[in-house]
């Protein structure tokens, strides 16, 4: 993640931090947490796959997006998801990679425009490499426009102990 | 922010703090945060980040990539590979030449030292089965990958795969094929010449020259050798672990509930460990079982040499890598860690992986270039941070420490501390996550 953008997410941190109306600062670390767009375009709920990540380990982020007013999904969005450490100015050492949605048998549709059955987006590829605050930010560019959020969360030092002591 | 999250951060990581602290609101982190064992000293979070940093903590990794990676045979194999000076045409220069094993597999010297000199500092390979890159700039994913280099860099052991194969072919046929089955022929010199290896940058070399000549199939029945031995060599290496050190029975003893920790660290050493995971922050980056996030840094150190660029060419190498997960060699190998690598990421540039603490009292000198022969050195950089890194920019979080001589003492046992009762053994290496064949 380039520096601008890495200053651009930190300034949507801090508003998130702050208790913007279109975001929530959760108790952290979360394994999943509700949010709500910038403008109250969408509602985004956000998981971890696995729910608590180790620091150092890849994990995937999963947004489910619906429609604030109907509760319907949103099923032909575009996501994008992505995370950073707004006191350290850097993102992530990793490039996460959206999953494509269900396309139809036929193969006439490009798998960038096929819709997400029950609103949900799955991005691969996250990686925490140190403690501390980070942002996790969501940009959904669907059919009621472009909205954004961004939610911290804490990534702990203690990594899960396997084998005893 | 919450006390859950400071709790969880153990004050070694309030680094969200900065962010909440502009809204005004709440409580100090610190007022409430999570219950202090009135046994203990330390919180429940703390004793939980002890045990995740105890030398057993976590199972060695799988190896992906290396089908032979915990078969006793292939590791009897590796070893001997190991130590034979014989895989360079020198005849006197091995693995160990610069991993001794007197030394926790390091060298002692600021820089490693085979035909020639290399251009870094030798790291230490007990303990590095647990992660995902090697090499300082993370050019290998995989131990036996990494291997690979010094086999055939001029200033290591000067060697060829074509070399390395024939001798492993012949002189150990024997071993080899109890792992991998028969090797093939490569006894003629006119077909399997010694010198032959590739090299892309140079193609004109008469190694490079030979390489090409050579017959792709005989070429493909050398580096199946080649890789073969490889990864014998990875196997005897992640049998490398660290042996108990004192931090390691006071952080059992404390998970225990015993107050004084078995009384395994001095008072100086306990007042060094409070630094290490508090204020000092040490333990952002050092931590886990081996103390190390396996992750590149730029800490911006004095210049000595040439500009290094670190994990930014780093990066780009092992993507481009012969041998990396799903190349040639691993080609059914799933890859996360390559796929999902990022190798324009901004803050490469200049960053070297986080080395392991373990032993770190016995393996001077330190950093990627060796330039501080001793951790008082290092101590007295981090306090201070002196000068402008040469390029890029030297990490954020980074900020001097201002040590007092009396915490730098502290911090120095608690170093000490970290020193293993003895050199690490094959035998050490029953928390394989992977079963034996």
């Amino acid at each position: 993640m380039r520096f601008g953008t890495v200053l651009a997410a930190l300034v949507a941190g801090w508003c998130a931090a702050c208790g913007s109306p279109s975001s929530s600062a959760p108790d952290a670390p979360w394994t999943t947490t509700s949010l709500r767009t910038q403008s109250g375009k969408y509602a985004v709920v956000l998981a971890l796959d696995p729910p608590s990540p180790a620091m150092g380990e890849l994990f995937s982020v999963e947004a489910v997006v619906t429609d604030p007013s109907s509760g319907e999904p949103v099923e032909t969005a575009t996501v994008t998801l992505d995370a950073l450490m707004p006191q350290h100015g850097h993102g992530m050492m990793t490039r996460p990679v959206a999953r494509p949605g269900t396309c139809p048998p036929s193969g006439e549709e490009p798998p960038e425009r096929c819709p997400h059955p029950g609103g949900r987006y799955r991005t691969d590829g996250f990686k925490f490499h140190m403690p501390g605050a980070w942002t996790v930010t969501v940009a959904v560019e669907g059919p009621r426009g472009r909205d954004t959020t961004s939610v911290e969360y804490a990534q702990p030092a203690a990594l899960p102990v396997a084998g005893g002591t | 922010m919450t006390r859950r999250l400071c709790a969880g951060l153990v004050g070694v990581a309030l680094l969200g703090a900065g962010v909440l602290a502009g809204c005004g609101g709440g409580a100090p982190p610190e007022a409430d945060a999570a219950a202090t064992s009135a046994a203990t000293g330390w919180t429940d979070a703390q004793v939980a980040l002890l045990a995740s940093m105890h030398v057993a903590a976590r199972p060695v990794p799988p190896s992906p990539t290396n089908p032979v990676a915990d078969d006793p045979e292939a590791v009897a194999l590796g070893r001997t590979l190991f130590f034979d000076g014989g895989l360079s045409p020198s005849g006197a220069v091995s693995c160990a030449t610069c991993h001794d094993p007197a030394l926790h597999f390091s060298d002692g010297l600021p820089k490693g030292r085979g035909l020639g000199t290399t251009g870094r500092h030798t790291p230490v390979i007990e303990g590095s089965q647990f992660g995902p890159w090697f090499f300082w700039d993370g050019r290998a994913d995989s131990l036996w990958a990494q291997a690979a280099g010094p086999m055939e860099h001029p200033d290591e052991m000067g060697s060829s795969r074509t070399f390395v194969a024939r001798r492993v072919a012949s002189v150990y046929a024997e071993a080899y094929a109890a792992v991998f089955g028969p090797a093939p022929d490569l006894s003629d010199p006119t077909r399997f010449p010694d010198i032959a290896r590739p090299e892309p940058d140079r193609p004109s070399t008469p190694h490079a020259r030979a390489w090409e000549a050579m017959d792709p199939g005989d070429r493909e029945a050398v580096e199946r050798v080649f890789v073969n031995a490889l990864r014998a060599i990875a196997a005897y290496e992640r049998t490398l672990l660290p042996a108990p050190a004192p931090f390691d029975r006071y952080a059992a003893a404390i998970a225990a509930g015993d107050p004084e920790g078995g009384g395994h660290l001095s008072d100086a050493a306990e007042r060094g460990l409070r630094l290490f995971i508090g204020r000092g922050q040490c333990a952002s980056c050092h931590h886990g079982p081996m103390f190390t996030d396996r992750a590149f840094h730029a800490l911006g150190l004095p210049a000595v040499g040439p500009v290094d660029l670190g994990r930014t060419v780093g990066a780009r190498a092992v993507l481009a890598s012969p041998w990396r997960c799903g190349g040639p060699h691993a080609p059914d190998t799933d890859c996360p860690e390559l796929r999902y690598l990022d190798p324009s990421f901004q803050d490469f540039q200049g960053a070297f992986k986080t080395p392991t603490l373990r032993n770190v009292a016995r393996t001077a000198p330190y950093m990627h270039d060796g330039s501080f022969a001793t951790l008082r050195d290092v101590l007295a950089f981090y306090s201070l941070l002196p000068g402008s890194p040469p390029l890029g920019h030297r990490e954020l979080t980074l900020a001097p420490l201002n040590l007092t001589p009396g915490e730098t003492d502290d911090l120095l046992a608690f170093l000490e501390a970290l020193s293993s009762d003895r050199a690490a053994q094959s035998g050490d290496a029953s928390r394989s996550a992977t079963p034996r064949r």
